[in-house]
């Protein structure tokens, strides 16, 4: 294999992989936040 | 949906044991909408240093007045000279039995009201600490169950449409966010018609009947998707309706017995009531009416200089959002198992 093919290859496979690790991170770390969260307070009685 | 959201908003619900708590941490900023008694509602919006408005009630009626079993009371009439436990001086409940002495022709000493915990009244009242108490359920069914109470009034009978409990949000908020209000409203108002009109053959998300296959993790199990998700079988009487699931839910989440739930959803039908919960001024006005000649608003009273009306304390404008589609499935899903 050619010199600047494995140097394309190897750059491909390194912008995937922080591609699906950008992506994973903004899921697993951002998920829960785009969520909008409210406490509401109450007594056990009416 | 807010604009904030593409899943809906993450309500976490709070207790509290008793209200000064939930009005410290409200003027601390630790707190932003919570469930009060609607006269402290109001001395809050007057005289507390962070602006509230009530957005909705949270039901109507629901309170009892308690005697002992053996009590010779058959009304009102009969206490003259009794001792009364009250839930707060600052209650509907207090207000309630100034309207029944108004109406039996009490002088003012011709009862007393004491202050007392709603969970210990019951156990109040069998110690002989008081004569009656009036309280939110189900610390009146409390009394009946175990025996040694009973019902000398309904606030059906004696006040029709009582507002007990109103749900109160910080002005901060309805400012910032008033879609994640109009959410919060329009949950509460669909929660209120599933409990009184729902369909009986139909299961909230997250409840399963005995002998149904569960799922491993439930995101929608009641209290949140660590929990077990609730399981249970059919009432003889309640059968699968949204009464008998909200018992479940609730005594889930109160660690109170779903059976004492069941009975105050059911013994009568219309012992307590989540429709029909409008703000309506004409209801306001007959309490803060009260509430002034009792003089709740004694740090700020009400004057024509410094007026205070429902539009003070009151931003009924979330009411005409509509309500939210709940996560309901049908129960035939169940016998194709």
């Amino acid at each position: 294999m050619k010199l600047s093919t494995r140097i394309l290859l190897a750059f491909a496979v390194f912008l995937t992989g922080i591609t699906f690790l950008h992506g994973g991170l903004n899921h697993g770390w951002f998920e829960d936040r785009v969520r909008a969260r409210l406490v509401v307070a109450h007594l056990p009685v009416t | 949906m807010t604009e904030h959201s593409t899943s809906g908003t993450l309500f976490e619900s709070k207790r509290y044991t008793n209200f000064p708590a939930v009005i410290d941490d409200i003027q601390a900023g630790n707190l932003e909408a919570g469930f009060l008694l609607a006269p402290l509602a109001m001395v809050l919006a007057r005289e507390g240093s962070r602006p509230v408005k009530i957005v909705h009630l949270g039901h109507r009626d629901g309170t009892c007045l308690v005697v002992p079993k053996d009590s010779t009371a058959q009304s009102f009439a009969d206490l003259r000279g009794a001792r009364i436990a009250i839930p707060h001086r600052y209650s509907n409940q207090r207000i309630l039995i100034e309207r029944l002495k108004e109406q039996y022709g009490f002088l003012d000493d011709e009862v007393e009201l004491i202050d007392f915990p709603p969970p210990e009244m019951p156990a109040g009242l069998k110690a002989g600490q008081f004569d009656a108490y009036i309280v939110g359920e189900p610390h009146a069914a409390r009394s009946e169950l175990e025996g040694f109470g009973r019902i000398l009034h309904y606030t059906k009978d004696v006040w029709p449409n009582f507002i007990s409990c109103v749900l109160v949000v910080t002005q901060d908020l309805i400012d910032t966010n008033p879609a994640l209000v109009q959410e919060l409203v329009s949950g509460i108002s669909a929660s209120g018609e599933w409990l009184d009109r729902g369909p009986d053959d139909q299961l909230m998300a997250g409840v399963y009947l005995e002998g149904d296959a569960l799922p491993e993790r439930d995101p929608n199990a009641p209290g949140g998707a660590g929990r077990e998700p609730l399981v249970f079988a059919p009432g003889a009487e309640l059968g699968t309706s949204a009464r008998m699931q909200a018992a479940q839910i609730g005594g889930m989440y109160y660690g109170q017995p779903p059976k004492l739930l069941e009975y105050v959803l059911s013994k009568p039908p219309d012992r307590v009531k989540y429709t029909d919960l409008s703000l309506n001024r004409e209801d306001f006005a007959e309490i803060q009416r009260y509430a002034e000649e009792l003089g709740f608003f004694a740090k700020r009273p009400v004057t024509a200089a410094d007026p205070f009306g429902f539009d003070d304390y009151c931003d009924p404008r979330f009411e005409s959002g509509g309500q939210r589609p709940l996560p309901l499935r049908p129960l035939a899903m169940q016998e194709e198992r």
